[in-house]
């Protein structure tokens, strides 16, 4: 009876933990280059269950099968699926068509890997993201572009007026699910080293807009909010019972 | 369950922000020589799914669950795209086809740009905007006076005013101005747009700033059809993220019912 009461609270708080990560699936709706996260729970807690009647000498215990107490969380899925390319017009806006990220250096001199390519100029010249960290090319190096009139082709090389050529560096990565977020559209990744990209093609002029489905979004809604509402109704059940127990059990 | 209300908070935040933006550049689709803006999101910090009470499996704990916190705007910038030039025949209204600003000028001496080229004569003869700022040019006669209907002004500003006699004097040209990167202006209003700083803006080349087009204004480049689509956009947006706070409502609901 008591351990029923936590499995169904286990069930309540994983769901709870789904739901955050819907609404964090819905608030970045409008985000570019976001990438829907799922996450995934699984059974725990798995016991087995011997029959302890029968068994006159008590010596052996026969083995009903496995039960299951409770769920867990197990992980958390990132799906890297394309986001449609909305037209922007501006020179500075990249987006990745296929596999890959654009490399950008932070403040300790750490790389992070984006791929919102909605880029702009510092006070130097060089190419940076909105938040002004710079985008690195494929030697390592910032890019120093110091006009917003250039060109790019598909493998994601920039051309200025005064033929200048600078190349994107565009990685991609043996494990994506390795990838951890830092916000701002930003991945890191601790184990696990970036690989140059192949098949991918850059578009100018374009973002990826947010692949976050609304329409899958608001079925795990319903389907977590109904699923939260019967573990509750399972603990109420619960609760009814021992109170008879409590109660009830030898009333004359 | 306080989590889920804060999330779809600022994603309710982010995206009214947009609604704001949308309705100020449709109140703009008819202000000449306006630039939409476009509004930029990003997403909020990632925080550790932490053993606080959490069930997790073993390969839970053992590599970074990251739940996020949110969406907020991180940048909201002009669109420098090309308005569609519109006839007026009014020797005064200039239009830029095109790279570059013109620059007007204010009375402490600071230079902003902008695309609108409604322009006229103020009192002492001399090319203002609608405002009464100055527009920066190259005088070659200087102190000269301009009166309206005898004025040319060519593709690359140059100014020719014809007197009384039939003699053409060039008496100046209007600078065509940029900055490095566009994207960088910020709208002060009035169509103005300022720097970041008064040394980002340099006077355009010939060969690359765009062409002065004389009795021609620049429409205000809002794409009606274009806005009204990202308005239903973000109106669904927004509708959506209602419902997740309306769902962690439900569900904090069911926990106070726990106990009946």
């Amino acid at each position: 009876m008591i351990r029923g009461l936590y499995t169904s609270a286990m069930g309540m708080i994983v769901q709870e933990k789904k739901q955050a990560n819907v609404s964090q699936n819905l608030a970045n709706i409008e985000t570019p280059s976001f990438k829907q996260q799922e996450l995934i729970a699984s059974a725990s807690h798995r016991m087995n269950v011997l029959n302890r009647a029968n068994d006159p000498a008590g010596r052996r215990l026969s083995s009903i099968g496995s039960m299951y107490f409770g769920t867990s969380i197990d992980d958390l899925y990132t799906d890297y699926e394309q986001g449609v390319l909305e037209e922007t017009s501006k020179p500075l806006d990249f987006a990745i068509e296929g596999e890959g990220f654009f490399t950008v250096l932070l403040p300790n001199g750490s790389q992070a890997y984006t791929r919102d390519g909605s880029f702009r100029l510092n006070q130097n010249g060089e190419l940076v993201t909105r938040d002004g960290y710079p985008i690195l090319d494929i030697n390592g190096q910032t890019i120093l572009l110091g006009t917003d009139d250039v060109t790019a082709d598909a493998n994601g090389v920039i051309q200025t007026p005064d033929n200048r050529y600078y190349s994107l560096r565009i990685v991609s990565f043996e494990n994506m699910q390795q990838l951890q977020r830092m916000g701002d559209n930003l991945y890191v990744i601790e184990d696990g080293a970036p690989q140059a990209a192949t098949g991918y093609s850059i578009k100018q002029g374009y973002i990826e807009a947010s692949n976050v489905n609304p329409l899958e979004e608001l079925v795990k809604l319903i389907e977590i909010t109904r699923n939260f509402e019967s573990n509750q109704k399972a603990i109420q059940a619960m609760d009814e019972t021992l109170g008879k127990a409590v109660n009830e059990v030898g009333k004359l | 369950m306080n989590r889920i209300l804060q999330t779809g908070r600022t994603g309710l935040d982010s995206i009214q922000k947009k609604m704001d933006i949308i309705a100020h550049n449709i109140a703009n689709a008819q202000t000449d020589g306006y630039k939409n803006l476009d509004v930029h999101f990003g997403d909020l910090i990632y925080d550790r799914l932490a053993n606080r009470g959490i069930p997790q499996t073993d390969e839970a704990r053992g590599k970074p669950v990251e739940m996020g916190t949110g969406s907020r705007i991180k940048s909201l910038t002009h669109n420098f795209a090309q308005g569609i030039l519109r006839e007026t025949s009014r020797p005064l209204d200039l239009a830029i086809q095109g790279e570059g600003f013109f620059g007007i000028q204010n009375e402490s001496g600071d230079i902003f740009l902008t695309r609108n080229g409604a322009f006229s004569l103020d009192g002492s003869g001399r090319l203002v905007d609608s405002l009464g700022n100055r527009i920066v040019m190259d005088m070659f006669v200087p102190n000269a006076q301009m009166s309206e209907g005898d004025i040319s002004i060519d593709e690359r500003g140059t100014i020719t005013v014809t007197n009384e006699a039939g003699q053409s004097i060039e008496i100046g040209r209007i600078l065509i101005f940029d900055v490095a990167d566009k994207s960088t202006l910020h709208g002060i209003g009035d169509t103005y747009f300022s720097p970041e700083s008064q040394d980002d803006i340099f006077i355009m080349d010939n060969d690359q700033a765009g062409t002065i087009r004389q009795g021609f204004l620049e429409n205000s480049s809002v794409d009606l059809v274009k806005e009204l689509t990202e308005m239903l956009i973000t109106q669904r947006a927004y509708s959506i993220n209602t419902k997740s706070i309306q769902a962690a409502d439900d569900m904090w609901g069911m926990v106070n019912q726990l106990r009946r």
